[in-house]
């Protein structure tokens, strides 16, 4: 008996940004996440909520049993306003208490830039976060929630960033994993990914590091460091475009360590506004956090900086050397760009960028080595400073990917959330790796996994161990099959197995045995029990697992339901009777065919 | 008695079942000679491995573990008659229940324990079992893939999909290295720690462990190796360091797969960059224990171990500091490398900043910069931490003695000299002055180069600065010339512990002298020894010891002068009871502050001591006879306690002792006119007496105040009524216990208050040696001026039931101005 999962992603699917992916499993469906794109400013930043609905103004809580948002960075969830308040959905959107927390700022951000900077139009409102927020079910990490009887959830913790989390979504017998983004290497403030062997059917994992093997992660911070003071100490002035959440608290932290312990005095400025919020989050969400925050936080919560301070338009200009930390993290819209407009002529500057950028970005061009800019207002923009790249960002590096799919044991894998011909390159690893199927879907691309389904079978504990108790043979042995008698009764729609005693019973069927005997003649002298005596020999040998009992009227009874008896006292030819009930059809037949087959065996003896 | 427990056995509750097989294993290993009983427990136990119940297979498997062999065969009723016991419990690592199969491995590790060889076959049960869902079957199987890979290092086995075959070894390190990523927390930490013991694994496979890149490939052939570096090379993985070089090169050739997750592949690395400091802790561990064994590694493995020094967590950072420390005779330290070092000196914490300075003063520098930016760092330190003084002293000591040729040419610059002209005389209080001092004298040892640029003054400070911290300034061969002509008698040490013994043996016949000659012979000799003490550092605490004693004998002798004169009024009584209190106050000195004083010497003075009692019981007995009783108990108690001590040590007795002890009957019941006959009696017999310092080594335990020093003008200002803490940092030598030490606060109002340092402020040096880090807390009333406190270090003595104080140091004063409290 085989089902399907089926699997299409209306976004991320061989992209990075407008994670949004649609799972039918067991006849559910799921949306996984449902972010924005980072890359464009059109209808295609949201993904495409019509291959969800047949027609216009049909809503999408007939079509969805629920929403899962792994994280709250906008390109996971940075559509959900949209979708549910605009194009319409009522259900469940389950999120961790962190996400919750922290998305609706975000949120509230995004749509400050697009409608107020940019002046867009017909964009959502604050009213729809929060209406949209008021659908949210809360999720604690290892915690199963019920979304109706059949689907079950269960978040894992993810690393990546705070509250981010990985769910185990399972319908019957089948389950998908899905990873959202997710980091094995602990940070400074965060811990590992952690999943246990839960053997899903289908992972769905990001892939967005997919040909990555990273250094340590000392090196990375060592090297940010150095950097950082090289530049400052020269007098220029370190922009570091972040988004607000995330990589930026993980830097603060070792910035202002590092400042600490150097005792340096030039300021840290971080964008006012999203940041005092956040921040204050991450110091009530400690439980999420790493090892070394959680220890310390009684003394001294690693959250309260004290050389970082809020930033203001006006610092832009101030002569001397600063570090600034600004969003969004891409150099494609607000302050970072404004800043990064400013000290771009200035060859003393310097400009880090800590994670991955979407094609199209500001930042994107810079990395590939562009020199100079065309701004919006047909200006050119020489870039001077020096650009620098280093892989913060908390995803999985390929070995961290193949860890992870070492610890759960798919079935099957998925790859999202990454570029097209890295995947390919993963894709390649892990089928030889593995030995397991991987797909790579592109956005609206559907993926069909057929999967094997099992039937669940109720039995009691008391037969299951009578059972065990009369074949509790020794040593051990995984390969030797054991035989249960036992009824299958169909009640509702499960499915039982239980004591033939009692099935008869419930049935009000009165027990029939059957059984089966047959005589053979053996031409043999001398008398009956020597004979009987002789079979008993042979028996013992061939059936070494039974119990052979040899009572002293001549009779040989195995396993208590088998008999063999020798009659016909002085006669040239004994009859051998040999008598078994239908249970045990395969150890009588073969001691008959043994005994008729070849009565000189007997004599042999 | 097994038939009858084999009856009970049967009992239906398995929890019965598994306690009674439990007995039964106890039993066993109490009666190891008995092999019939043995093996007849064991056989039971094999019956009921059959048990449904995972508690009483568990238990069995224990017993089959504590009490049986490998070898050793069993009854088997299914196959053949007999199997060995290392097959059947073989068999159960695969049992359904995952505590029954952890149960089986560790019963083979228990025979491993026990001295008894396991066979190589199970080895690929315990790889197989390394894939449980169960983490303590995966622990189990772990530790026994360890101890095959000690028992069998060099045996080949296949690796799979292919034909070459590896060392038992290299394999089980590669599996073991890939345990380092394992989804629990203890399994990753067993691991760590496991790796760090299998020294014979191949260069190549502990290579691998550093580098997260190169491909586990390897486990192949060695071309394979090579092929495996060269796509490293050709880039086929990005860093994450630079952008956009992680675009896909061509494919690969499908032969050359690469088995990511096998493999000993950067497994340090990991274990490092684990989010639990135990796991990191572990992995640190065993990469140093790893890389003392190969030079080679230790030079691979060291930028990993620097990089800890950045850890988040202080134990973690420390453990980094002390594991180079142990790889000293491998490295070389880069200047890039010190560069991370010597920014973990401005760590808050002192132990690490101790701990590192002492690493250190043991490392191999590369270049002349490092070391020069070492020493900038140390005198950076000291200006921000002033009291890491000595230990920045001994640190630059050690970089001295250990990179003359580094230091040649920075001593120019760090003396301050200038080719035409002279500089300025540098200030000799000057710690960082002293410090660069410190570096230049001990490079000087094995550069006389260096002692051609000294300037005058620099030889003036040498000389200072060799008497008062001998320790850190060697002798230099010109110096000693100069010396020489300076001070033409400088007293050796020879010269003063003959002296020593000189004067110790014209103290033989002081029992027998006059008591007017021997005052006065007294009287020159202790001040003879005063002079000693104060010329010569390291005999001093002997001559000290002598001097002390000498000085009890003295009062003693003064004492019986006055027993001579024989006026018996109350102020005459006084005036001895003051010289017999002296008396006491000095012997229990001498009894406590000393150490290596020999049995002989002890007993002399406990008879010094027991000498002044007597003359004080006397006294006071004659005063007033009738409310001595008390007093008259501790003296008995003393008294026998002595002669106890005496007989234990087969020592004499001064004729005093030997006429009391053999009244001592009649002192304990005797009338009080009987004890005052035989007690006059005795105390005509006392006498002065010599000493023979059998040990001429003596120690003498000290305690040096750095904190408070004593020197601040500034009062410390509080709030009267509420408190204020005063650190005190100090170092102890020749302590034996330091429990008995107490921190003494004196307040001007003349009160007096012990405080107990918790037994977690102080570090232990050396054997002898603890470093004192902690507070005391003061707290007083009004007063109209600023005033001292005097905080001392005093040690309590416990002599029965009297408790008194002894001082280790002189009391430093505090200056301390309480205010009102404003309202």
């Amino acid at each position: 008996m085989a089902s399907e999962i089926k699997v299409t992603p209306l976004g991320a699917g061989q992209d990075v940004g407008r994670s949004c992916i649609l799972l039918t499993i067991g006849g559910k469906n799921i949306m996984l996440d449902c972010g924005m794109h980072m890359g464009y400013n059109d209808e295609r930043r949201f993904p495409d909520f019509t291959y969800i609905t047949d027609e216009e103004g049909d809503r999408l809580t007939d079509h969805l049993d629920c929403v899962i948002i792994s994280h709250f960075h906008l390109d996971h969830c940075g559509a959900l306003p949209y979708m549910s308040e605009m194009v319409g959905y009522d259900g469940p959107i389950y999120m961790t208490h962190p996400t919750k927390a922290i998305c609706p700022i975000l949120l509230e951000d995004y749509r400050k830039i697009t409608v107020e900077r940019k002046g867009e139009e017909n964009f959502f409102t604050s009213e729809m976060i929060k209406n949209c927020m008021k659908k949210v079910v809360v999720v604690n990490l290892h915690e199963t929630k019920q979304v109706d009887e059949e689907l079950e959830i269960k978040a894992y913790y993810a690393g990546h960033v705070l509250g981010a989390a990985m769910f185990h979504i399972k319908v019957g017998q089948q389950s998908v994993v899905y990873t959202g983004d997710y980091n094995m290497t602990p940070d400074r403030h965060l811990g590992a990914a952690w999943i246990d062997k839960c053997r899903p059917d289908l992972l769905i994992t990001e892939s967005t590091y997919a040909t990555t093997i990273r250094d340590s992660k000392r090196c990375r911070e060592r090297d940010f460091l150095k950097k950082v003071h090289d530049c400052v100490e020269k007098g220029g002035k370190v922009l570091i475009p972040v988004f607000a959440l995330g990589r930026a608290q993980e830097l603060c932290i070792l910035l202002e360590s590092y400042w600490d312990r150097m005792n340096i005095k030039v300021p840290i400025y971080f964008s006012l506004g999203l940041t005092e919020k956040a921040n204050h989050y991450y110091k009530l969400f400690i439980t999420w956090t790493s090892q070394k925050i959680k220890k310390t936080f009684v003394q001294r919560n690693m959250f309260e900086f004290k050389h970082i301070k809020p930033f203001d338009r006006a610092f832009i200009d101030n002569p001397g050397p600063m570090v600034v930390f600004a969003t969004p993290g891409m150099l494609h819209a607000g302050l970072s760009l404004q800043i990064f407009k400013k000290w771009a002529p200035n060859e003393l500057n310097m400009v880090i960028m800590p994670g991955y950028c979407v094609a199209g970005t500001v930042g994107h061009k810079i990395l590939n080595g562009a020199r100079k800019l065309e701004l919006e207002n047909k200006q050119i923009l020489d870039v001077k400073l020096s650009v620098q790249y280093m892989s913060f960002s908390a995803h999985a590096d390929a070995k961290g990917i193949m860890q992870l799919i070492s610890q759960c044991e798919p079935r099957n894998v998925m790859l999202v959330h990454g570029e097209a011909a890295k995947m390919d390159f993963l894709k390649n690893k892990i089928q030889q790796e593995f030995g397991i199927d991987c797909y790579k879907p592109a956005n609206g691309e559907s993926v069909t996994i057929e999967t094997t389904h099992n039937i669940h079978v109720d039995i009691p504990l008391s037969l299951l161990k009578r059972e065990a108790s009369k074949t509790g043979l020794l040593p051990p042995d995984a390969k030797r099959p054991r035989v249960l008698h036992g009824a299958l009764v169909m009640r509702g729609n499960r499915l039982q197995i239980i004591d033939p005693s009692q099935a008869l019973k419930e049935m009000g069927v009165e027990e029939h045995h059957l059984r089966f005997t047959s005589t053979i003649s053996i031409e043999e002298e001398g008398p009956g029990n020597k004979v009987a005596e002789k079979i008993y020999q042979l028996v013992k040998r061939k059936l070494k697992d039974f119990s052979i009992h040899y009572s002293s009227d001549g009779s040989i009874s195995i396993s208590d339901s088998l008999l063999i008896q020798v009659s016909g006292d002085e006669d040239e030819t004994k009859s051998v009777l040999v008598s078994w009930s239908h249970q045990d059809e395969d150890i009588g037949s073969f001691l008959l065919q043994l005994l008729r087959e070849d009565p000189s065996l007997v004599q042999a003896v | 008695m097994l038939v009858n427990v084999d009856s009970i056995i049967s009992d239906q509750s398995h929890k019965v079942k598994a306690e009674l097989i439990h007995s039964l294993c106890v039993l066993g290993k109490a009666v190891p000679e008995r092999t019939d009983l043995q093996s007849s427990i064991i056989a039971l136990a094999k019956q009921h491995l059959k048990d449904p119940d995972h508690r009483v297979r568990c238990v069995c498997l224990e017993l089959i573990g504590a009490i049986g062999s490998p070898e050793q065969e069993v009854v088997d009723d299914s196959h053949e008659p007999f199997i060995p016991i290392q097959s059947l419990l073989a068999g159960f690592c695969g049992d359904q229940d995952s505590r029954v199969r952890a149960s089986s491995f560790n019963a083979m590790l228990q025979f491993h324990q026990r001295g008894l060889s396991l066979r190589l076959s199970i080895y690929q049960q315990a790889c197989q079992s390394l894939t449980d869902d169960y983490q303590d079957v995966r622990l189990s199987a772990m530790k026994l893939i360890w101890v095959l890979s000690h028992l069998y290092p060099d045996s080949l086995v296949p690796v799979s999909d292919s034909e070459d075959e590896l060392r038992l070894v290299d394999d089980g390190f590669a599996k073991i290295c890939n345990m380092v990523n394992d989804i629990s927390v203890q399994v990753r930490m067993e691991a760590a720690v496991l790796l760090g013991s299998l020294h014979q694994v191949s260069p190549k496979f502990l290579e691998q462990t550093l580098d997260k890149k190169l491909m586990s490939n390897m486990r192949r052939k060695k071309s394979a190796h090579e092929r495996a570096r060269e796509h490293f090379a050709s880039g086929e993985w990005a860093t994450g360091q630079k952008w956009a070089d992680d675009a896909p090169k061509e494919e690969l050739d499908p032969d050359n797969v690469n088995l990511m997750n096998i493999g000993a592949c950067g497994a340090f690395v990991h274990g490092t960059e684990d989010e639990f400091l135990e796991v990191r802790n572990a992995a640190l561990d065993s990469l140093c224990e790893l890389a003392s064994q190969s030079a080679s590694f230790a030079n691979l493995s060291q930028d990993s171990i620097i990089d800890m020094f950045n850890d988040e967590i202080e134990s973690v950072r420390l453990n980094a500091i002390n594991s180079l420390r142990k790889l000293n005779r491998f490295i070389t330290l880069r200047e890039d490398q010190l560069e991370i070092i010597l920014g973990v000196l401005q760590d808050f914490s002192t132990k690490t900043r101790d701990s590192l300075r002492d690493m250190l003063g043991e490392m191999k520098l590369a270049t002349r910069e490092c070391l020069s930016k070492c020493i900038y760092s140390l005198l950076d330190n000291l200006r921000r931490y002033p009291q890491d003084k000595l230990s920045i002293w001994k640190c630059m000591k050690n970089l001295g003695s250990h990179h003359p040729h580094l230091a040649l040419p920075l001593v120019p610059e760090l003396l301050c000299l200038h080719p035409y002209f002279d500089t300025p005389e540098p200030d000799m209080d000057d710690a960082a002055y002293i410090s660069v001092l410190m570096m230049v004298f001990n490079s000087a040892v094995e550069c006389p180069t260096v002692v051609t640029m000294f300037q005058d003054h620099t030889w003036r400070h040498y000389h200072y600065l060799q008497d008062s911290l001998p320790d850190l300034v060697p002798k230099l061969e010109k110096s000693i010339r100069v010396a020489e002509e300076a001070k033409p008698e400088a007293v050796a040490h020879s010269d003063v512990r003959s002296f020593l013994r000189n004067l110790i043996s014209g103290l033989d016949s002081l029992p027998n002298m006059e008591l007017s000659t021997a005052q006065p012979l007294l009287e020159t000799m202790v001040r003879d020894l005063q002079q000693v003490t104060e010329l010569n550092q390291k005999c001093s605490p002997s001559a000290e010891f002598v001097c002390v004693y000498l000085k009890t004998q003295l009062l003693l002798t003064k004492l019986m002068n006055q027993q001579g004169v024989q006026c018996s009024s109350s102020i005459a009584d006084n005036q001895v009871l003051s010289l017999i209190d002296q008396i006491l106050g000095l012997t229990r000195k001498l009894e406590h502050q000393y150490l290596g004083v020999s049995s002989v010497d002890h007993a002399l003075i406990q008879q010094t001591r027991l000498k002044a009692g007597t003359l004080q019981i006397l006294t006071k007995m004659k005063s007033d006879p009738t409310r001595c009783s008390q007093a008259k108990e501790t003296y008995l108690q003393q008294l026998q306690a002595l002669k106890k001590y005496l007989e234990t040590n087969e020592l004499a007795a001064d004729p005093c002792f030997v006429y009391l002890f053999s009244v001592l009957n009649d002192l304990e019941n005797g009338k009080i006119s009987d004890i005052l006959k035989h007690l006059q009696h005795a105390v005509k017999s006392i006498a002065p007496c010599g000493i023979s310092l059998q040990n001429s080594c003596i120690r003498r335990v000290t305690a040096i105040m750095h904190e408070p020093t004593g020197s601040s003008d500034n009062p410390i200002r509080f709030t009267t009524g509420l408190t204020v803490t005063v650190p005190v940092h100090a170092t102890f030598e020749n302590v034996q216990n330091v429990d008995c030490i107490r921190l003494k606060v004196h307040y001007p109002d003349q009160k007096s208050y012990l405080i107990t340092p918790k037994k977690c402020h102080f570090t232990k040096l050396n054997p002898l040696q603890y470093k004192l880090i902690s507070e005391v807390i003061i707290s007083h009333s009004l007063w109209s001026d600023q005033s001292h406190v005097e905080i001392s270090i005093v040690m309590e003595t416990r002599d029965g039931e009297t408790v008194s104080c002894q001082e280790l140091c002189r009391p430093v004063k505090v200056p301390v101005a309480p205010k009102a409290a404003k309202r």
